[in-house]
């Protein structure tokens, strides 16, 4: 038994008066790691919430049925919130990891784990109406806006055929005018042959139009109108 | 001291938070396993084993705290050696990789291999110990630290799970896959099986 490394160990404890880091100190930083992994499922349950909201939203809005390619769905995917939700199970991943038993967990328990705790939540909050909520909060600011593409954005093209909004007169049964989400009025034409349903416009109601936009006249002919849904 | 000894690791960790004078009974019963791990790792001159070993306890000391006394204190103290022994072999801009195996440690490692626990079998003439020192060097450093761990340090697989922080099936696959690269190495140097 060597005992002179022990004597120089605690002689150096003692010179250097060197102490243990207090209890409460690991507490709180294992405290912070479990805050981040709670955190993470809290963020990727709204984000999972949102998902679900816009993919409900342009659903039921119809716009997989008057969509032109594959490719233009592909624009309608939420990519920001896949973003987010991918970076949070991450965050629950490295939180996790650094927790005093988290590294028991293999990466492909915690990152199904995350994502079954987020779809679960998530599906709630959908339900009880908090990704709309988010999804509304967000649309505000400039930078979510132009990111993230809902059943407005979707409806407000009119150049590929799409076009939304409220209903401000009605001149005659096949000619109104209507102000777009966007805030532009448009002048809309019931065309001579319309196929789908042809919801008949009535001022202040919301409506949604498929048909073309003829540049030359300024005038959006519709070929099927719907009344949107809320 | 001798009745301090006797006390279980758990029961010296809270008689140090106490009293630091009781932390000499840890050190005295680990002082040559860690001694013994450190220079398998890599670590050749006393002086710098010497230099490791106290950073060891120190940074023990300091985090004792820490411990969860649910696990072994055995496993936690080799987590501290191992990453303290790596970041003295980073400090000092020495070859991580480079283990320091005597030939007694290579019979060691052979016996415990070859105990059919495992799901890959090695049974080799025990003949070239320099062959089989260089090939564990040059494996890849997370199969080379678990074989380590499992074969020489005689550690179970929840103990190398705690050592390295990883999941006790990530360590399984490891040894296995270390066996496989290691056995895969010995036959391309011509070491044929018994």
């Amino acid at each position: 038994m060597n005992e002179e490394l022990s004597n120089k160990i605690i002689e150096r404890l003692n010179k250097d008066s060197i102490l243990p880091i207090p209890k409460w100190r690991f507490n709180i930083l294992y405290g912070f790691f479990w805050l981040g992994a709670l955190m993470s499922v809290i963020i990727g349950s709204l984000a999972f919430a949102t998902i679900l909201f816009l993919i409900i939203d342009l659903r039921m809005h119809g716009i997989f049925e008057v969509s032109h390619s594959a490719l233009e769905i592909m624009l309608f995917i939420p990519y920001l919130w896949l973003i987010v939700l991918c970076i949070f199970i991450l965050i629950a991943k490295i939180s996790l990891r650094h927790t005093k038993r988290g590294h028991q967990y293999r990466l492909r328990y915690i990152v199904a784990s995350s994502l079954i705790l987020s779809i679960i939540f998530g599906s709630f909050l959908t339900l009880v109406g908090v990704g709309k909520l988010t999804h509304d909060t967000l649309n505000r600011t400039s930078i979510y806006n132009y990111t993230t593409y809902d059943a407005q954005d979707a409806w407000d093209q009119p150049i590929v055929g799409r076009i939304a909004g409220v209903v401000l007169s009605v001149n005659n049964k096949n000619n109104f005018i209507i102000k777009d989400f966007e805030g532009a009025l448009w002048h809309i034409q019931i065309a001579t042959s319309t196929y789908g349903h042809v919801f008949t416009p009535k001022a202040n109601s919301i409506v949604r139009m498929s048909g073309i936009y003829d540049a030359s006249s300024s005038i959006f002919i519709a070929t099927s109108i719907y009344e949107w849904e809320d | 001291m001798a009745l301090e000894l006797d006390k279980s690791d758990q029961e010296l960790v809270i008689a140090t938070l106490e009293n630091r004078n009781s932390f000499s009974a840890l050190i005295q019963k680990y002082e040559a396993a860690i001694r013994r791990y450190v220079r398998r790792l890599g670590c050749v001159e006393a002086d710098d084993i010497n230099d490791v070993i106290q950073e060891i306890f120190i940074k023990v000391y300091i985090n004792l705290n820490d411990y969860d006394q649910k696990l072994k204190f055995s496993s936690w103290l080799y987590r501290i050696a191992h990453n303290e022994t790596i970041s003295f072999f980073r400090k000092k801009n020495l070859r991580v990789n480079v283990l320091n195996l005597s030939d007694e440690d290579i019979d060691d490692f052979f016996e415990q291999i070859d105990d059919g626990k495992d799901y890959v079998k090695i049974a080799y003439q025990k003949d070239d110990a320099r062959i089989t020192r260089d090939l564990l060097s040059s494996l890849n450093p997370k199969y080379k630290d678990v074989l380590v761990l499992r074969f020489l340090e005689e550690k179970s697989y929840s103990e190398i799970s705690e050592i390295l922080k990883l999941p006790e099936g990530t360590v399984a696959t490891l040894i296995n896959r270390g066996k496989k690269e290691l056995k895969i190495g010995l036959e391309a140097k011509g070491i044929k099986s018994i």
